[in-house]
């Protein structure tokens, strides 16, 4: 599970849907939640956040152009890549932090994924989890 | 409207509590009484019933006040209008599924209900059998069906469902809030299973040592968890197998034991027998429907 | 001994037998139940009374009922004066002696087969509107028949075998107070075997087949539940 500090900048609810605009490090994140009112650390904005999403859920690009629907964009560098037969870890340096995907070995040869190379990490608004920062 | 405020003090095995409820509802209302086992539910419910004498407080419905130990009110069981449904049901052994009812009717009842209870809960075959020759769902049935003869003002139902298997439950599960229904009844249940009181109650009183902790619809008692995510788990971890980077963790969850990947961060510091929470988000799953 | 007298001996008996576990029936249910719901502090004195006759020997009860019913004292006087009989020495004298002294055998099993019933019983039959007595007859009652039967059938074998307190308080007037385990002792006394065999068989027959239907009913009763 990748684990990241946030700060809440803006809440927009429809009814128990909830969307959390957060600043991570440099880059701005959305969350899609579902939350109902009572939810304290939601409500503030300005309150710190963990943001929580799978490592499987992390997707990679490289020389990334074009549009694409996902918000969430981590610029880094890769620092190392594990690669087994059917599944390949990649762990991205992401200023303080470390951001790490696990895509299928296929895909990491054929984009010629190498150590020290920047990569784009997408995740889903929807795959995201906040939790209370404690 | 039903009120409580009652205090007892408790001898139990491991130490004394003091029970001290305060709760009111409205009629026509489903409402739970949920906490631990030993918390004081069931105290509760004998002592709106009148089984159990409060050491002081009030209890009232309607207006009609039932206890008061400053007024010196206490009336005895057979005059408050409670139907009661026992944890282990209380049939009469001696008595057929008719007698049972029968039993329950006053001077000047009109015996017609007692057919019609035993159709509305589907026994009209069973009626001459004995409670010994019944299944548990059929018992509970009987037990509910002698509650309402006397169309009691108040239901209440002490862990009604707690000795029956998953399938049997849901499907009285069903009955029960299409009875409440159907009579217009205000019913008090007493559980300790939050899927139960989703499914019958609109209103939760959380016990816990010994007083109202918490109150309120269901959802915004259960739901309300510190992460922002719909699924929680907890599981037992079986067995750990790795496989490439990621580690399969087979999980026993309630009955089921489920498989589910976790990487090499998430697998440090387990071992098996770890309990561990499976957190899962709202958008995540994909829904079937159960064909009965 | 004539027949005459070996039949009376043994109507007797048993009518004393019958007399004694009617009486213990309506003392005992009352008791037993009040025994089985009382939290009051005097019950271990209650329950020590009722049970005193079980460790006490025949002899003690009927020496102090000798002297209770004797015309010497209030109580005999009472009896003999203002209600017109005599207590010792007499059928009825033997009747309370019996009473007395089976309580136990009554009260015991009633008493334990109402503890044996689910609290909830009561409690839902209170729930239902019912008041005590129709909750005891009609739910609680019922439901522990076995234990009425035992209560009834160790009463009534029991007053059959008691020979100490009815030695005490009957002596041994025949057609009155000679019940058929007193002219048992009487004929071995008097070296009469063949009569003493007489009776002896005729209990012992009595007993087994009360007991076996006991043992009978009960196992059938139990099946159906």
């Amino acid at each position: 599970m990748n684990r990241l500090k946030g700060k809440i900048l803006a809440i927009q609810r429809s009814g128990e849907l909830v969307r959390a605009d957060i600043e991570c490090a440099d880059t701005m994140l959305t969350a899609f939640v579902m939350g109902s009112a009572q939810e304290g650390f939601l409500e503030k904005e300005g309150s710190e956040v963990w943001v929580l999403f799978k490592e499987s859920e992390v997707a990679l690009a490289k020389d990334f152009s074009g549009q694409i629907s996902l918000r969430n964009r981590f610029e880094g560098r890769i620092e190392s890549i594990e690669r087994a037969e059917l599944l390949a870890q990649i762990v991205i340096r992401y200023g303080e932090d470390t951001i790490i995907s696990i895509i299928s070995r296929r895909a990491c040869d054929a984009m010629e994924l190498k150590t020290g190379e920047s990569v784009t990490a997408l995740v889903k608004a929807n795959e995201i989890t906040l939790m209370e920062y404690s | 409207m039903v009120e409580i405020d009652a205090s007892k003090r408790l001898h139990s095995a491991e130490d004394d509590i003091k029970l001290r409820v305060s709760a009111s509802f409205k009629r026509g209302d489903f409402v739970a009484f949920f906490g631990a086992s030993g918390a004081g539910k069931t105290t509760i419910l004998r002592m709106i019933a009148g089984l159990l004498r409060p050491d002081s407080g009030r209890i009232a419905v309607d207006g009609e006040v039932w206890f008061d130990s400053r007024e010196r009110v206490d009336l005895p069981p057979q005059k408050r209008e409670v139907g009661f449904v026992f944890q282990d049901y209380a049939l009469f052994p001696n008595m057929s599924v008719e007698e049972n009812l029968r039993f329950a009717l006053q001077k000047g009842d009109n015996p017609s209900i007692v057919d019609e209870l035993i159709e509305t809960v589907g026994l009209g075959a069973f009626a001459s059998r004995y409670p010994s020759a019944l299944s548990g769902g059929q018992r509970q049935r009987v037990a509910m069906a002698r509650a309402l003869v006397r169309r009691p003002k108040i239901l209440l139902l002490d862990e009604p469902l707690s000795a029956l298997d998953h399938t049997m439950r849901s499907k009285l599960q069903e009955e029960l809030a299409d009875i409440h229904r159907r009579f217009g009844l205000t019913t008090v249940l007493v559980s300790h299973d939050p899927s139960e009181i989703f499914r019958l109650c609109n209103y939760v009183f959380k016990i816990e040592g010994g007083s109202v902790k918490k109150e309120g619809s269901p959802s915004e008692l259960f739901v309300k968890e510190r992460i922002g995510s719909s699924f929680k788990f907890t599981g037992e971890v079986l067995s750990i197998e790795r496989c490439e980077m990621v580690y399969l963790l087979s999980v026993a969850i309630g009955t089921q034991i489920v498989k589910i990947m976790a990487t090499k961060k998430e697998r440090e510091g387990l071992k098996i027998g770890s309990r561990i929470q499976i957190v899962s988000k709202a958008f995540h799953p994909m829904i079937f429907k159960i064909e009965s | 001994m004539t027949d005459a007298a070996f039949w009376a001996t043994m109507v007797l008996t048993f009518k004393l037998a019958f007399v004694t576990t009617l009486i213990l029936l309506f003392i005992g249910i009352p008791t037993a139940y009040c025994l089985s719901v009382t939290t009051s502090r005097i019950k271990p004195v209650i329950e020590t009374i009722v049970s005193m006759p079980l460790v006490l020997p025949p002899t003690v009860l009927g020496f102090y009922l000798l002297v209770a019913f004797s015309p010497e004292n209030a109580f005999g006087r009472f009896c003999e004066e203002v209600l017109g009989f005599r207590l010792v020495f007499s059928f009825w004298g033997l009747v309370l002696g019996s009473v007395i002294f089976s309580l136990p055998f009554m009260v015991h099993p009633i008493q334990s087969g109402l503890q044996s019933l689910p609290k909830s019983l009561t409690e839902a039959a209170q729930m239902l509107g019912k008041s005590r007595s129709t909750t005891l007859f009609r739910v609680l009652l019922p439901n522990i028949k076995p234990s009425l039967l035992t209560g009834i059938v160790i009463t009534f074998a029991h007053t059959v075998g008691e020979f100490g307190v009815v030695l005490m308080i009957g002596g041994n007037i025949p057609g009155e107070t000679r019940v058929a385990s007193i002219a048992i002792y009487d004929e071995v006394e008097a070296l009469n075997y063949a009569a003493a065999n007489h009776y002896a068989l005729v209990l012992f027959a009595v007993t087994f087949l009360i007991l076996l239907l006991v043992y009978i009913v009960n196992r059938s009763f139990l099946q159906k539940m």
